[in-house]
């Protein structure tokens, strides 16, 4: 299911979003990614925000896929303003058991605490190292590589994970040049 | 000489290159969760064919690969930590697409991991580089 921005109201002015809530299979996060990064280019029109936002897609996705212990998660992605500085940012949501809950809330914490992500992502790379099946890499990659910043709340046994970053200030959307987004939902959608 | 298949799947393969002179194998397309397991095996059947036939270096081609995900990298730590830890070092050279930044962000932290194993080059162009996901 996607929703377009209409569905959306707050005090920064959206430009565009996208939300997706989908069964967690492992075959949907390389299609949600792309589509992520597809969302970057057409609202930024600039590579290097669509690459570390489709890495940090498909991390995430993953991340929810893998530990989800329900059948929907949801991914959004929204590109705002707010006094005239405009942010990119994924937000994904899923419920979790409490170990995972506990795992995620201390290694986010580190995330977010850290003043030197790419140490801390090279220190974690170095633990993991001599262990066989184990990654835990993939949210210290989306700080460290992508340059996001991390947010996260618990809220009962559901987890919100945000990343962001500043972006420059997008092309104007509804130019011949930029068509704008079609806002209309398919058939059969909520 | 190599003795490894070529592991080709959805949306990604893993072929040895026989025809270089060098050790040399290729890894394309989307390094997703169904890449994980065939390239940790790979890269560890690979290993071992490097130890038999004392090999000095290896090129490692990803000019066409068009993302990888951590899991991915994790089974490229694991080996670069075996060649590193083991009594006979080899190098290992990753080819990277210079179209395709991430590569060189994703790649830097095992650079780090073993300077003295890993080396980082740009491959050299071709007609068909694969574009990013973000460059479609």
């Amino acid at each position: 299911m996607i929703e377009g921005p209409e569905s959306q109201a707050g005090e920064h002015n959206v430009s565009l979003f996208i939300r997706l809530s989908f069964f967690p299979s492992a075959y949907l996060v390389s299609a949600v990614s792309r589509l992520v990064s597809d969302f970057c280019q057409i609202g930024l029109r600039d590579g290097d925000i669509s690459a570390r936002f489709h890495m940090a897609a498909h991390e995430l996705a993953e991340n929810i896929t893998k530990y989800s212990t329900t059948s929907r998660v949801s991914l959004e992605v929204e590109l705002a303003e707010k006094d005239g500085l405009h942010t990119l940012s994924v937000r994904t949501r899923n419920r979790t058991s409490p170990d995972r809950l506990a795992e995620m809330e201390k290694r986010l914490g580190e995330l977010k605490a850290t003043k030197d992500p790419a140490a801390l992502y090279d220190r974690i790379i170095e633990e993991s190292a001599p262990l066989e099946g184990v990654s835990g890499l993939g949210l210290a990659r989306i700080r460290a590589e992508g340059g996001l910043d991390f947010d996260y709340t618990i809220n009962g046994d559901e987890l919100t994970l945000i990343v962001t970053a500043p972006v420059p200030k997008p092309p104007m959307l509804g130019s011949a040049e930029h068509p704008a987004v079609s806002t209309s939902q398919p058939p059969g959608s909520r | 000489m190599l003795t490894l298949s070529a592991i080709r799947a959805n949306g990604f393969a893993l072929v040895p290159l026989p025809e270089n002179p060098i050790p040399a194998v290729k890894f394309s397309g989307n390094g997703d969760a169904e890449a994980v397991a065939p390239l940790d095996r790979f890269l560890k059947l690979l290993h071992k064919n490097l130890i038999d036939d004392e090999s000095t270096e290896v090129h490692v081609d990803l000019g066409d690969l068009y993302f990888m995900n951590s899991s991915c990298l994790k089974a490229f730590v694991s080996w670069i930590y075996k060649v590193n830890t083991t009594g006979r070092q080899y190098q290992i050279h990753l080819q990277m697409n210079p179209r395709q930044p991430w590569q060189k962000r994703s790649l830097e932290p095992l650079k780090r991991l073993a300077p003295a194993v890993v080396v980082l080059e740009d491959r050299t162009a071709t007609k068909t580089d694969t574009v990013t996901p973000a460059e479609r």
